[in-house]
């Protein structure tokens, strides 16, 4: 089972900050990898949504990126700027609450049980 | 496995282009994806347009130009293009100024003045400071905030300075010093060339020179920066003006008062 695009919208930039927290440096064809290997395949980034949340965190100086040359193609790594990292503890903390708020909400805990 | 040519990245380079896909960044990025994915899933010997376009098909819903414009929407994007823009378009304005200054300066136009002091208005207050608001939205180090910072006031002071120059405040002879344009413009002329040349070409050199791919570009550029303040110093007056040139403006006025002495003693 695949999650719906809809539902992932609003977690996408805490999940692209989040791994890159994780890990020194990653370009972006590695984080829809990483994402699909960490999930085992339920959450798949779409190139469609990646590049513009990566483009977005670039200008909101989040990440700060480094280009290396592969021949004639270029590959831009992205990693984690120190407002970025500020960044995810702020929307980690979020998502945790909301997660919370809508276990209550939901009256998820009980229907498991 | 695959291996991308050359041709292959030119192939969806342009494929890239024609589908609207106009961010540099962007088509970077999305070569760089769709070589991987090429690469990994492609035989060696198989049909790269064929699978190029079963690939680019699972980029978009109706079509590629989606992703480009999702980016175009985004609101710090949005300022930032502004930015640019505004940046090109008094650069633009400021040239003209530039231009139409030096033009009508050879077509000896009264308008000259005017075109100029545009020119340099507009180069100084908005030209050079949306260039650094720029940059710095760009920043990467403290070491580039050390290098734009310095090279925009430095190039501010410079132009400041130029354009009293350039409309005699109030006098416009090559010898530059205290006793043509005031202490004031000898201590801002100064502090121009002197954080260009202390702060600006240090910073700009030792960030350069790091670099394997800047390494030469760098040590031209620096040459050139050094050679350039060496000779705007070398044109700076620091002493005072000469005593003979006082002398020829006293001997100059007394001139007339000789010439009626000698037209009065040859009549006699």
């Amino acid at each position: 089972m695949t999650y719906s695009p809809e539902l992932l919208k609003g977690t996408l930039k805490t999940i692209i900050l989040k791994l890159l927290a994780d890990n020194k440096k990653m370009y972006g064809y590695e984080i829809t990898q990483k994402v699909k290997e960490l999930t085992r395949d339920k959450i798949q980034i779409t190139e469609g949504a990646l590049y513009p949340t990566l483009h977005a965190l670039e200008t909101d100086r989040l990440v700060t990126t480094q280009t290396e040359y592969i021949g004639k193609r270029v590959r831009k790594y992205y990693s984690l700027s120190v407002a970025g990292k500020a960044k995810t503890k702020e929307k980690l903390n979020e998502i945790t609450e909301f997660i919370n708020t809508m276990v209550f909400l939901l009256d998820i805990k009980s229907k498991m049980a | 496995m695959y291996s991308i040519s050359d041709e292959n990245i030119d192939y969806i380079l342009h494929d890239l282009k024609i589908r609207g896909i106009e961010t540099e960044s962007l088509r970077l990025n999305l070569l760089d994806h769709i070589c991987i994915l090429i690469e990994e899933n492609l035989e060696e010997n198989g049909d790269f347009e064929k699978f190029y376009a079963f690939t680019i098909r699972a980029f978009y819903d109706h079509e590629l130009r989606e992703i480009e414009e999702e980016i175009l929407l985004s609101s710090s994007y949005k300022n930032k293009r502004i930015m640019k823009k505004a940046m090109i378009l008094s650069g633009a304005f400021s040239a003209a100024g530039f231009i139409g200054g030096s033009l009508g300066k050879i077509m000896l136009f009264r308008i000259t003045d005017f075109l100029l002091f545009l020119g340099f208005v507009s180069f100084v207050l908005l030209f050079l400071p949306l260039v650094f608001i720029v940059l710095l939205r760009e920043l990467k180090s403290k070491r580039d905030l050390i290098i734009y910072s310095s090279g925009t006031l430095s190039l501010m002071l410079y132009f400041v300075c130029m354009l009293m120059k350039c409309l005699g405040w109030p006098s416009s002879n090559l010898q530059l010093g205290p006793g043509n344009l005031g202490t004031t413009w000898l201590i801002l002329w100064l502090a121009g060339l002197g954080i260009g040349s202390f702060v600006f070409v240090p910073s700009y050199f030792l960030a350069g020179i790091r670099r394997p791919e800047t390494k030469t570009s760098t040590i031209i550029t620096s040459i050139l920066l050094v050679a350039f303040i060496g000779v705007q110093f070398r044109l700076t007056n620091l002493g005072p003006i000469r005593q003979a040139k006082q002398n020829t403006y006293i001997q100059n006025q007394a001139l007339p008062e000789k010439t009626v002495h000698l037209a009065s003693y040859s009549a006699e």
